[in-house]
């Protein structure tokens, strides 16, 4: 009898421990699934922010590999390449404020990749009124081995030529005489001369969540005129190792920007 | 009484064996520790492209150079990759026009029409089973094969990805980085004069080759129509469907282009005067998507003359590597 009881009470006893167990473990999840107290200060939603390149030909966006354009010295043209480097891009404010919102952005009109860059850190509210940039890149950044990687890397300017990197590669075909001839219009440092400029665009940017979203439009047609008129069948030939046409190209560019 | 010892006596149980197990698990462990490779290359070099999921090793480079020299690869037996790539050629043959197994670690794109796009290990997939379509049981019937990829890739079962992957492995130490250029740039070396000249036509706008030709990997990483024909093949085209990819072929490498003729895509040039002198009279200008840089084809190219063409050419020469070419961990462990 005594043994019996012994038993039982052993078997009760574990299963009055488990039991407890079970309910402990119960206990808490379930507390883990009431609802917490609403936060008082919930976390900002943040969208990442982004500058865009719009490449335009007399403000239409461009429409590459046809012969259907005529610039304003009377070249009937295409476009087919452009690619180039901004740099030093700078939102300035009105009391002269400013941030640095990208060191230096390649572009590549014809790949989605590179028609624009995306940007997951904020930048200070306020109003911008500014937006300022290298067009190119500057003397200190344009270095030969500073872009090892593709496709950056096919913008070497060769060492023969003062090394670092193209600028632009603005490509197409011009027509002469029922011919149709191509154009290669290369900018860079031409023996480290500094063929690079400074834009400065006006613009009202409010930004209340620390992100923007700005769109830079390229005027094509701006290359060739303004306050050089260039006649495609003899700007390019040569350019590359021309310093009086790198200037003459560099003097064009302060009006081939706009902000959209 | 009986009851509580029963319980307990199943309790330890079920601990020890959970830490029986735990213990097979290290001892399945610690039998696939493949050695881990660090790669050198120059830094002026483009980052080498180097999927997580096969990181370099001793057991895998190994792997791959002994199944890249068998010819157990193909399906009737009768050929390796180093049937059509010879080491003395820079990898690749006179007779197969195959494109030289150069410096291919830092390539997305590959074959002579783009047919492959992506990584190493891609290509590598490619050619075990569609190229080579390698009856991987003899693999799995050969107990020395199944030992070097259970140390390699700690698996029982060889697949053609682990075939794919050990090739890529060898693939990524096929770089050529030591030629006579490499040294001229490091200032360890001089050019002669006519290196010299040959150099000044290749970047600068007299040769215009840098355009295509340019970077440490002497090409763009692109597809062009450099205007052999009017009539080109489809090329680019086939791969992606776009017309205006139509006639494009990849930019190949400059590396080494001493030993590797025949040249272009169809191997019609069998020596580099013939390269030359088409790219001096010979574009053909109304070749459809002819390439933007091609901007002197009016005139049939870039009208060298037989001077200014021979010194292209040492200049080319000097793109020869020899240390690549005779580099005993590349050839054949046989």
């Amino acid at each position: 009898m005594k043994a019996t009881f012994s038993a039982q009470f052993n078997i009760r006893t574990t299963l009055l421990l488990l039991s407890g167990l079970l309910i402990a473990v119960l206990l808490l999840f379930s507390c883990k699934k009431d609802n917490p107290e609403p936060n008082p200060n919930p976390p900002v939603t943040v969208n990442d922010s982004y500058l865009r390149f719009n490449h335009k030909l007399d403000g239409v966006m461009v429409d590459f590999d046809t012969v259907m354009y005529t610039n304003e010295f009377g070249n009937n043209f295409s476009v087919e390449t452009i690619r180039y480097f901004v740099s030093n891009i700078v939102f300035v404010k009105s009391n002269g404020d400013f941030v640095n919102v990208a060191d230096a952005i390649y572009v590549d009109a014809r790949l989605e990749d590179y028609k624009q860059r995306k940007f997951t850190s904020t930048i200070p509210n306020g109003e911008y009124t500014e937006l300022r940039f290298t067009f190119g890149l500057d003397s200190t950044m344009n270095q030969t081995g500073a872009f090892n990687n593709f496709p950056e890397a096919a913008m070497e300017w060769p060492m023969m030529m003062g090394g670092g990197y193209h600028y632009m590669k603005l490509e197409g075909r011009y027509e002469d005489l029922g011919a149709y001839n191509h154009f290669n219009f290369h900018t860079g440092p031409l023996n480290k001369n500094k063929n690079y400029f400074q834009v400065a665009i006006p613009m009202a940017l409010n930004v209340s969540k620390g992100s923007f979203d700005v769109s830079l439009s390229m005027e094509i047609q701006n290359w060739f005129r303004n306050p050089n008129l260039f006649d495609l069948r003899t700007i390019s030939n040569g350019m590359m190792g021309d310093q009086t046409k790198q200037e003459l190209v560099k003097n064009n560019g302060f009006d081939v920007f706009s902000i959209e | 009484m009986k009851n509580s010892i029963k319980i307990t006596f199943l309790l330890l149980l079920g601990i020890s064996s959970l830490f029986s197990c735990k213990k097979g698990l290290v001892e399945k462990y610690e039998s696939f520790q493949p050695t881990p490779v660090t790669i050198n290359y120059p830094s002026i070099f483009p980052d080498m492209i180097i999927p997580d999921d096969n990181r370099p090793t001793q057991e895998g480079i190994a792997l791959g150079r002994a199944l890249y020299y068998d010819k157990m690869l193909s399906k009737n037996q009768d050929k390796s990759c180093s049937s059509c790539h010879d080491q003395t050629k820079a990898f690749t043959t006179f007779e197969s026009n195959s494109l030289a197994h150069i410096n291919l670690a830092w390539n997305h794109q590959f074959l002579w029409n783009g047919g492959v796009q992506g990584t190493l290990e891609d290509v590598m997939m490619f050619e075990v089973e569609d190229f080579f379509k390698m009856n991987i049981q003899l693999l799995n019937n050969s107990s020395v094969y199944k030992t070097l990829f259970k140390k390699a890739y700690g698996i029982d079962e060889i697949t053609s990805k682990y075939v794919a992957y050990a090739l890529a492995q060898f693939f990524r130490i096929l770089n050529s980085t030591d030629s006579k250029y490499d040294r001229f740039i490091k200032g360890e070396v001089d050019l002669n004069a006519e290196e010299w000249d040959g150099y000044d036509i290749f970047f600068t706008e007299r040769g215009d080759c840098f355009h295509c030709h340019g970077t440490v990997l002497f090409h763009d990483n692109l597809f062009s129509n450099n205007g052999l024909d009017l009539n080109p093949a489809e090329g680019f085209y086939a791969i992606t469907g776009n017309a205006k990819d139509y006639g494009k072929f990849k930019t190949p490498t400059l590396r080494n282009i001493e030993l590797t003729a025949p040249y272009m895509h169809d191997g019609r040039f069998e020596t580099l005067e013939e390269v030359i002198q088409f790219y001096s009279t010979g574009v053909k200008h109304d070749s459809p998507n002819l390439s933007p840089l091609m901007k002197y084809s009016s005139d049939g190219g870039v009208q060298l003359s037989q001077e200014e063409i021979q010194h292209l050419i040492a200049f080319l020469k000097t793109l020869t590597d020899p240390v690549f070419t005779s580099n005993s961990a590349l050839s054949n462990p046989n």
